[in-house]
């Protein structure tokens, strides 16, 4: 059974728009890791929200876990999916850490004895649990989203949505939290959908999703996304570093038999190829 | 800013004032309220004064922090105790200069009612001080849940004000923030006449509204997206609970308050 499917879905919010999303179609496998990228006003935000039912669309039909996203099962489609948003400062609910990490508890009706004990686990998952008791004002972004992650974690969601979840971090911030994130995924085999500007995730993934226009542009594998000829700006992507690499040495006239995806295939490939010759 | 912006700012502890229920802090708050007014001579007054210090002193606080935090109330303090000196004209005349003329019967009322002022502020800002936000919030739920019977929303309520409470330290740094954007592009906070200082304060509300209305909303999508439904189905993680200290502090703030009836005419 496909965990998230979209069947030609149109949504728009005003009805004099044009379509934010239209005719979209894609499924997501369990266990899959998914980006999807887009430049800004592709609708990337608009599918995460179509997901947890927070928007419902005009035409079309969402499932998740084969059942149909509508107001009558929402509460159960949410208590499948969790959600981290872009910004850190306005999904803290509680007054201290250890509050907000239960607030997704308290909603789902977790009793109190397990509710302190999967707070206590996740928030060591995510390396809080030293800041139990803080307020957030006294956080970083980084460490208000690692509290976010958190919550989400504790709530032991089937489908994990990533909206932007690392962009207003700085860069060790948000090298620390991609790294939690997929530590945490990995432990709890969760499906990810990641939606996200950072070529680091991207390359992360099982699978990208390219929106243009709010129409799916592509899905491909992230091998298959360097290989291509893309405009990675108009992808709302900075061109990854290995990837310029690659084509300064192709402009000398090397041939590099498979893309590589990372710093290690890069150096791979160059001391391969510097061997053979 | 932040720093005299104590009301409302708890300070962490394991002091015996910290570890009482809420609900106790609030109801003795408010009895408070009315034994300050029931005072009525020397005695009661320096007794409720010793009883407020060493409020303070069992929180484990310093008392000068505790005075700093009501600092924007000093000047109310001050007013009534100065409007009562010039303007009440009871009892025997002490002091004349000019115009100036002060009585014994001014003196006596300035003093006791700026006190009780006083010690209405310091003690309500020991509640605040030693309580978070939150137990303040479970407090108020837990007394006003009888009201659920006449359909009074006292979890909305409540939900509302731990969410205004934790929301405020984020708009003070906003605000902060704003006010010296604007700076920057040459608003006056500091100087000149009041009128144009009033005008200078525009230019930080509307930015100020815009940023709480939008924060507002993208808060009420992530409540959403974690599944909050109302009071439906929901399970508490803090418990309120009554320990053994707070019958040992019932116990000795009736004692307290039995004391204070008896000293009082």
């Amino acid at each position: 059974m496909t965990k998230i499917e979209f069947r030609n879905v149109y949504f728009r919010y005003h009805e004099d728009q044009n379509w934010i999303i239209e005719a979209l179609n894609f499924t997501i496998e369990p266990g899959e890791n998914v980006a999807i990228i887009g430049h800004n006003g592709s609708g990337k935000s608009t599918i995460a929200k179509l997901m947890m039912g927070l928007v419902y669309p005009q035409k079309g039909a969402i499932f998740v876990d084969g059942q149909r996203v509508t107001e009558d099962h929402i509460w159960e489609i949410r208590q499948k999916i969790g959600m981290v948003f872009q910004n850190p400062e306005t999904q803290f609910v509680g007054t201290t850490v250890r509050d907000d990490v239960a607030f997704g508890l308290e909603n789902r009706g977790v009793p109190r004895v397990e509710m302190v004990d999967r707070i206590k686990k996740s928030l060591i998952d995510v390396g809080m649990d030293d800041y139990t008791l803080h307020e957030p004002h006294h956080l970083s972004g980084g460490q208000k989203q690692r509290v976010a992650i958190a919550g989400v974690m504790a709530t032991e969601p089937d489908i994990v949505i990533l909206d932007e979840a690392t962009s207003m971090l700085d860069p060790i911030g948000r090298q620390e939290i991609a790294k939690v994130i997929s530590r945490i995924i990995k432990q709890r085999r969760m499906t990810t959908v990641s939606i996200t500007h950072d070529v680091k995730e991207v390359m992360q993934a099982d699978r990208v999703i390219i929106l243009k226009g709010g129409e799916l542009y592509q899905c491909l594998t992230p091998r298959q996304l360097l290989a291509g000829e893309y405009d990675w700006d108009y992808l709302g992507l900075t061109k990854p570093f290995v990837l310029s690499v690659k084509e300064e040495f192709e402009k000398y006239g090397y041939q590099f038999e498979h893309t590589p995806l990372n710093h290690e295939e890069l150096i791979d490939a160059l001391w391969t190829y510097y061997s053979k010759t | 800013m932040k720093s005299f912006m104590v009301i409302g700012q708890y300070v962490p502890s394991r002091s015996p004032l910290h570890l009482l229920d809420p609900r106790f802090k609030l109801l003795f708050i408010f009895g408070f309220v009315f034994i300050v007014f029931l005072a009525n001579n020397a005695a009661s007054y320096a007794l409720l004064t010793i009883y407020s210090f060493s409020f303070i002193i069992l929180s484990r606080l310093h008392i000068r922090y505790v005075l700093k935090g009501i600092a924007p109330i000093w000047f109310f303090i001050l007013f009534s105790l100065l409007f009562h000196l010039f303007f009440t004209k009871e009892g025997e005349l002490l002091y004349q200069l000019g115009f100036i003329s002060i009585y014994d019967g001014g003196l006596i009322k300035g003093v006791t009612i700026s006190l009780r002022f006083l010690l209405l502020i310091m003690v309500t800002s020991l509640l605040t001080l030693t309580t978070t936000p939150m137990e303040i919030t479970d407090g108020i739920e837990a007394l006003l849940k009888p009201l659920k019977k006449w359909k009074v929303p006292v979890h909305e309520l409540a939900l509302m004000i731990s969410i205004s409470l934790r929301f405020i330290p984020t708009l003070m740094d906003e605000l902060e923030k704003i006010s010296k954007a604007q700076a920057s592009r040459g608003v006056d906070f500091k100087t000149g006449s009041w009128k144009s200082r009033i005008y200078a304060v525009i230019p930080l509300l509307v930015p100020l509204f815009i940023s709480a209305f939008k924060r507002a909303e993208n808060l009420a999508i992530a409540m959403e997206a974690r599944g909050y439904r109302g009071d439906v189905g929901r399970t508490k993680l803090r418990k309120l609970q009554m320990t053994k200290l707070d019958y040992m502090a019932i116990f000795v703030v009736l004692a307290l308050a039995g004391l204070f009836f008896w000293i009082r005419e």
